[in-house]
């Protein structure tokens, strides 16, 4: 099946059962960021194939209108892509003490990371954002 | 045309900043910064986290989740949606602030500096899919 234009591939993400799928960003969506920053948040999708591929832990239910199935995925960033290959100098390091969270809806054609942003990590379970038994319905996987 | 997330990125550069609330379908939520220094986020509840800068802890914008069902409520019991007029976010604010829950004690400050940002409006045109 083709892949819709719209949607940018990310790669081959984790899922909560330990089997792997394609996961997309929305291109247009990815665009507004770009034109309008915050800069940082632009620069940080760069974390969000390690999020996906290589979390920490996964959560099921994001306790907000219509996003009961969604799933939010929360690592602490062990690479900077950019590090190696940096020309514009955008490549800070991840904050010590936060988590990068992805957020992840199930589309047509696989599972769309429709937003990313940082949060305080867990102070007693690492790469866990604090206060997630709150946030989240469930947590359906966590690193071994 | 970049293939995937990682290309793109490495061939877009940020264009800027533009201090004003951006909708999102594909998550049905919206953002406004009011600056791009760097933050972390603060879930408040079902409707509205914070952005909160790293370094000195100010408030630096907010997000709306689930803007199309507050809309949807809001157009049924008849609070002012229908027009023509652009959106307040503290329609939004106001959603999400009403209960009083004895849980929300240290989140509160919060929502009394949301109403810092309560006349920002959103361009109705953008909520287009979400109206």
């Amino acid at each position: 099946m083709a892949i819709p234009i719209h949607l940018l591939p990310i790669g081959e993400g984790r899922l909560p059962d330990g089997s792997t799928a394609p996961f997309f960003i929305d291109r247009r969506e990815l665009d507004a960021v770009r034109d309008n920053g915050p800069a940082w948040k632009y620069d940080d999708a760069r974390f969000i194939e390690e999020a996906v591929t290589d979390p920490d832990a996964i959560f099921e239910g994001l306790r907000r209108p219509n996003q009961a199935d969604s799933l939010c995925y929360s690592v602490r960033p062990t690479r900077d892509p950019d590090t190696e290959e940096d020309p514009y100098g955008c490549g800070a390091p991840p904050v010590f003490g936060q988590v990068f969270l992805a957020f992840v809806s199930l589309g047509q054609m696989g599972y769309v990371v429709f937003d990313w942003e940082w949060r305080t990590d867990s102070a007693d379970e690492p790469g866990h954002p604090e206060n997630w038994r709150d946030d989240f319905l469930r947590r359906v996987w966590q690193r071994p | 045309m970049a293939a995937t997330l990682a290309e793109y990125l490495r061939e877009n550069r940020p264009g800027g900043f533009r201090a004003a609330p951006q909708y999102f379908p594909s998550g049905d939520y919206l953002t406004y910064f009011v600056s791009d220094e760097r933050c972390h986020a603060k879930r408040l509840d079902d409707i509205v986290t914070v952005y909160l800068a790293n370094d000195t802890g100010r408030l630096v914008g907010c997000k709306v989740k689930g803007v199309r069902h507050v809309l949807d409520q809001a157009g049924a019991f008849g609070v002012g949606v229908d027009g023509g007029d652009d959106i307040r976010l503290g329609l939004f604010f106001f959603a999400a602030a009403a209960p009083d829950r004895a849980d929300r004690g240290p989140v509160m400050k919060w929502y009394d500096m949301l109403k810092e940002l309560a006349d920002v409006t959103v361009d109705r045109k953008q909520l287009t899919a979400a109206l």
